[in-house]
């Protein structure tokens, strides 16, 4: 089934540009970023350089493509016979999302490109495998908070204000654009409960050279966060179907 | 085992404004029963805003009753929504429904899948269904290049994609043309030689009577009756109308004294329309009209609105 929904969005995306928009905005972003660092004298900075906008286009994109899908099948009619059918639509969501998210990982390429060619920077990836591992559980999260967002796209038709609104803290609290030790301190241990937090953290240290720690428990903490984002996301959607199929609110365009 | 049975069915909607929160509240089906018996064809006649998509709604689970209950295959629709979702195939008619961007196979690939069909059945299934709706040659081009009524055979398909038993059919004929119309009652003639139990809704009473075993009529949410297709053949003979040009005034008073004649009116062309009340009357009228030379006539059968009109004003129906 998650396959099948990989596969159907994959097909689906190529004809959607905007699903996949995100990507243009990186090289920009990273070449910002990595000028102001280099400009700074910050060179120990650069992993934000490049680890920021690439979380950030990741994770815009989930949440793009999970209220484009509610939008679009609602607008399509598909919504209702999704719901019609013996499928598990948080299932079918989560799939079609994780699909995105994949996607998105070609920011990782833009980001070194950009690097490379603009600053003549070669970044190394010393720890290559903790990279690769953290970087696929953050697509399961990714995939995770979106589906859970998508319970609100059902209920509402303004999903678009609600995705910026979402987006935005959750990057400041994520550490994806500057580090959470300059957060206020009451909000550290918020930023926690958000597995960009961890998921930053640990990309950046495999980006350099020392040996990296706290690999498990972060690792335990983006899957834990990803797991109960998407039961989350089960149990509001389950709530909110119910809800719409009550008010009869469903197929309202 | 009933195929449908609907008891009691209500179901109201408050239409909310942007000022009020709860506004009147609109009575879409008003304890509705029905049974459907499996292996039945049944027609749900009824003119717009009847409450036939509601109840294709309720049955499909996606919008639940306010009152009273339905079951599909002794399942319950709203106890026991994962059995029944199982059992029934939704077409609702229309363009929506279908991903246009993507092709008709992927778009019954996906499907199946919703469906919860393995991978090599899924594909095998789809490759048969696009044969069966006569879509092989163009099971790989985007949707959106499709005509409609490819797009109506393709919904058709997917409706049959995990091959239920019983079928929910929402004026899957609207918008096609009347040969594209004649290919899908044959197919659903095919589905009923399969045992499937079919609800099929329309407005169109040639439809209703063409390819059901019985038809239940609803009007504004209400049961009016369950009537054989062959009643519905009488009505459409008995009411039926005639269009003529070039008849005088003289000619028009003739033919409305004709017995079974309902009203006469000038048409806005300058052609007259002679109503027709009881059977027998069309032939009458057409005779007089013969013999005084007019030869522009045209003979059609009444709009169901029309029909009703007649039953319910003239008591031809209890009501
Ligand atoms: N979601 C909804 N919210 C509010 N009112 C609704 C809703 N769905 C249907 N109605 C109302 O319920 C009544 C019955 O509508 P329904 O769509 O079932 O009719 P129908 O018989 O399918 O008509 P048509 O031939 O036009 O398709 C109408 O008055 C309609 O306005
Ligand atoms: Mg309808």
């Amino acid at each position: 089934m998650v396959w099948a929904a990989v596969r159907f969005q994959l097909s689906n995306s190529r004809r959607t540009p905007g699903d996949v928009e995100a990507l243009a905005t990186v090289p920009l972003l990273t070449a910002i970023f990595l000028a102001i660092m280099l400009n700074s004298g910050r060179d120990d900075l650069i992993g934000h350089a490049v680890i920021g906008p690439v979380l950030m286009a990741m994770s815009v994109m989930a949440l793009n493509v999970a209220g484009e899908i509610i939008q679009s099948d609602r607008y399509a009619g598909t919504l209702e016979l999704v719901i019609a059918a013996p499928a598990n639509i948080v299932v079918v969501l989560w799939g079609r999302v994780l699909a995105v998210v994949a996607l998105g990982m070609l920011s990782l390429v833009e980001a070194w490109l950009v690097a490379w060619l603009g600053f003549g920077i070669v970044i190394e990836v010393p720890h290559a495998g903790v990279f690769a591992v953290i970087l696929a559980a953050s697509a399961f999260a990714m995939a995770g908070t979106a589906t859970l967002a998508a319970s609100l796209f059902v209920l509402t038709r303004r999903g678009f204000a609600y995705r910026v609104a979402i987006s935005f803290p959750l990057y400041i609290l994520g550490g994806v654009i500057v580090p959470i030790a300059f957060l206020p301190e009451w909000l550290q241990p918020l930023s926690r409960l958000v597995y960009l937090s961890w998921s930053a953290d640990l990309l950046r240290a495999s980006l350099r050279p020392e040996p990296v720690t706290g690999v498990a428990l972060g690792l335990l903490a983006i899957l834990a966060l990803a797991f109960a984002s998407v039961l989350m996301g089960r149990r509001l959607l389950a709530w909110v179907v119910d809800r719409v199929r009550s008010d009869g609110t469903l197929a309202q365009v | 085992m009933l195929g449908v049975e609907v008891a009691g069915l209500g179901r109201s909607f408050t239409t909310a404004s942007k000022f009020r929160k709860r506004g009147p509240l609109v009575e879409a089906l008003h304890d509705v029963s029905l049974a459907v018996e499996a292996g039945e064809v049944h027609g749900l006649l009824g003119p717009n805003g009847a409450g036939k998509t509601t109840l294709c709604k309720i049955l499909s689970t996606v919008l639940l009753p306010t009152s009273g209950t339905a079951r599909v295959m002794g399942h319950d629709v709203v106890s026991e929504t994962a059995a029944v979702r199982r059992l029934v195939g939704i077409v609702f008619g229309g363009e929506r429904g279908l991903y246009t961007r993507l092709t008709a196979r992927q778009n019954l690939r996906y499907w199946a899948a919703l469906y919860l069909l393995p991978g090599p059945e899924a594909n095998r299934r789809a490759d048969e269904l696009l044969e069966r709706v006569g879509l092989t040659d163009r099971a790989d081009s985007r949707v959106e290049t499709f005509s409609r009524g490819m797009k109506q055979r393709l919904h058709l398909a997917r409706g049959l994609i995990a091959d239920p038993p019983v079928l929910l059919l929402d004026e899957p004929t609207t918008g096609m043309d009347p040969v594209a119309a004649r290919e899908f009652r044959a197919i659903v003639h095919e589905l009923r030689v399969e045992g499937r139990t079919i609800l099929l809704t329309t407005h169109d009473m040639v439809e209703a009577e063409a390819v059901c075993d019985r038809v239940t009529l609803i009007d504004r949410g209400r049961v009016l009756a369950t009537e054989p297709p062959r009643t519905l053949g009488r009505w459409l003979s008995q009411f039926g109308r005639i269009d003529a040009e070039g008849v005088d005034e003289a000619l028009l008073n003739e033919v409305a004294a004709v017995d079974g004649v309902g009203a006469t009116a000038c048409n806005a062309d300058g052609s007259v329309r002679i109503e027709i009340a009881a059977d027998g009357a069309a032939a009458v009228v057409l005779a007089h009209l013969v013999a005084a030379g007019v030869t522009s006539v045209r003979t059609s059968v009444p709009s169901l609105e029309e029909v009703y009109l007649q039953l319910i004003g003239g008591r031809g129906l209890d009501v």
